[in-house]
């Protein structure tokens, strides 16, 4: 019995970890057809302001699009804590579940 | 006010203490400023200086970057004018791109100003908010949102820094 449960709790573990690469290829194309930038080298760590280069209104576009995509509301404060692509990720799944 | 310009992608902080000692060269014959500053930063508030009477505001887009410092409290947003999709930014009405990045600026420095930040940029806008525009290096739009002074503008060398 043990064993099984591991089991389901590694395929929710892998689900979990697809749904992840989902959101994040939907993010880069998302950031590539909308601005242009080539998005090869981001990853969740990614700091959206610093190493893509965005600016204020890039960053409000994206997260507009985000909210369409993903039929979700994002507030302000949480606008606010926005660092890196991985925050966007997180904030995606938190919303959707 | 004064307003620095420089065309370079830069550190925040250096930018910052490298156009704070030029406020303070130009301020000279008007008050005596610490040679040095620290930039302090508090989470959810606008960075500032450990100088009283001091405030500034600080805003990049695409190579460019403009630091606004004042004996008041002062934001500042700089924008590249480009082709924005924008139907969806249905809280700005705007007739052409221009325009779209006028009444963008302006939003922007104002939420700077207050101090409450890009999440607060559907806000309104007091009537009585003061703004000054500018377009600089053929392209780029700024707005300036302070209460009303004189205002001179500099452009500096990235290789002072």
């Amino acid at each position: 019995m043990t064993l099984k449960s591991k089991k389901i709790s590694n395929l929710n573990a892998q689900i979990a970890q697809k749904e992840f690469i989902v959101i994040l290829q939907k993010l880069k194309q998302m950031v590539q057809d909308q601005l242009d930038i080539n998005v090869d080298k981001v990853t969740p760590e990614t700091n959206i302001k610093q190493d893509l280069g965005l600016d204020s209104l890039d960053i409000v576009e994206i997260l507009m699009s985000v909210e369409e995509e993903w039929g979700i509301v994002i507030d302000d404060s949480e606008t606010a804590s926005i660092e890196t692509v991985g925050d966007v990720i997180a904030l995606i799944e938190k919303k959707t579940k | 006010m004064i307003l620095f310009f420089i065309r370079a992608d830069v550190d925040s902080d250096s930018f910052i203490k490298y156009c704070y000692a030029n406020y303070r060269n130009v301020m000279a014959d008007v008050e005596d400023l610490p040679p040095s500053v620290c930039v302090l930063r508090e989470q959810g508030k606008k960075p500032r200086l450990d100088v009283e009477g001091v405030h500034f505001n600080l805003s990049h887009s695409y190579g460019v970057s403009v630091l606004a410092m004042s004996h008041t409290e002062v934001g500042v947003d700089i924008e590249k004018v480009r082709p924005v999709r924008r139907e969806k930014f249905t809280f700005i009405e705007a007739k052409d791109d221009k325009e779209f990045f006028e009444k963008w600026t302006e939003r922007e420095s104002y939420v700077k100003f207050t101090g409450e930040g890009i999440a607060k940029i559907k806000r309104e806008i007091p009537s009585d908010a003061h703004f000054e525009h500018f377009d600089v290096f053929d392209g780029y739009h700024v707005a300036v949102c302070a209460e009303e002074q004189n205002l001179i503008a500099y452009e500096l060398d990235p290789s002072g820094m």
